[in-house]
């Protein structure tokens, strides 16, 4: 039987803060390459950033005719999923480690109050992701 | 109060500059620094979908200050964290290790290597399954 004193949330928060660590290690990079510089580097072309074509990279137009018919449907939740991903493990990671930051330039006497905005703030942006990225068809 | 002493309590007097005295608190520093340019992208992102939610004239708008100057001198800098995050992270995770080989836990080197090839190939397939090529 489970020690019934153990503190089961603050572990649940460094697991999403490690989870995001490696998401945003993995895949923040590339991402920031391709959505900020690319265009202003001359390695894309307009069309690709314009508005139909950030329609058509969410719509998952790109990944289509690499994953066959069999595997078409994916190429629509891939774009979002990978955006949920990023924003949600951005915010758990950078705001527990944020949160940090701010214990440290003396915060930590109002931790009451600054944790539950910290991680209400992370869990809203991730529901939001969740509702922008999948509102789109 | 029940804990209330004589004395005055002993405050440890710390300057907020605390870690520009040695570089390995500076990488420290910008090491932690990175998350807040992280939460930032993270909500430049939930903009830039509310934008395209919005139809193409709130989306050129959009790009309009998304291309603009300063902003892609903050996404520059926001890069340059990024990379920043994922090479200290790699070094941060060999310094907890997940598994052991021969009883012992794996070689710093061999983990942070391992960390590496995961994300080139990552990147790689990012850039093929989300946006068609290289």
């Amino acid at each position: 039987m489970a020690a019934p004193n153990v503190d089961r949330v603050p572990p649940m928060f460094w697991g999403l803060f490690s989870a995001g660590g490696f998401v945003v290690a993995f895949l923040l990079p590339v991402f920031i390459f391709m959505n900020s510089l690319a265009y202003g580097l001359h390695l894309v072309p307009w069309g690709t950033v314009e508005y139909g074509g950030a329609l058509a990279w969410i719509h998952g137009d790109p990944a289509r005719p690499l994953l066959g018919a069999s595997l078409g449907w994916l190429g629509g939740w891939l774009p979002k999923l990978f955006l949920v991903l990023i924003v949600g493990g951005g915010l758990f990671h950078g705001l527990h480690r944020f949160k940090y930051i701010l214990y440290d330039v003396g915060l930590h006497k109002v931790k009451k109050v600054l944790d539950p905005i910290m991680y209400g703030l992370a869990a809203a942006g991730t529901v939001a992701a969740l509702l922008l990225a999948f509102s789109f068809p | 109060m029940a804990t209330e002493t004589l004395r005055k309590p002993y405050v440890r007097h710390r300057s907020a500059w605390w870690w520009t005295k040695n570089p390995r608190y500076v990488l420290f520093q910008f090491r932690e620094m990175s998350s807040v340019f992280v939460v930032l992208y993270a909500f430049l992102v939930l903009w830039q979908l509310w934008a395209l939610r919005g139809g193409p004239d709130a989306y050129y708008d959009f790009l309009a200050m998304w291309y603009s100057r300063p902003m892609m001198v903050l996404n520059a800098v926001v890069f340059a964290f990024a990379i920043l995050h994922s090479i200290t992270w790699f070094a941060l995770t060999a310094k907890v290790p997940l598994f052991r080989i021969k009883g012992r836990p794996p070689p710093g080197a061999l983990v942070v290597g391992a960390n590496l090839a995961i994300w080139v190939a990552l990147s790689l397939l990012v850039l093929k399954l989300l946006y068609g090529g290289f």
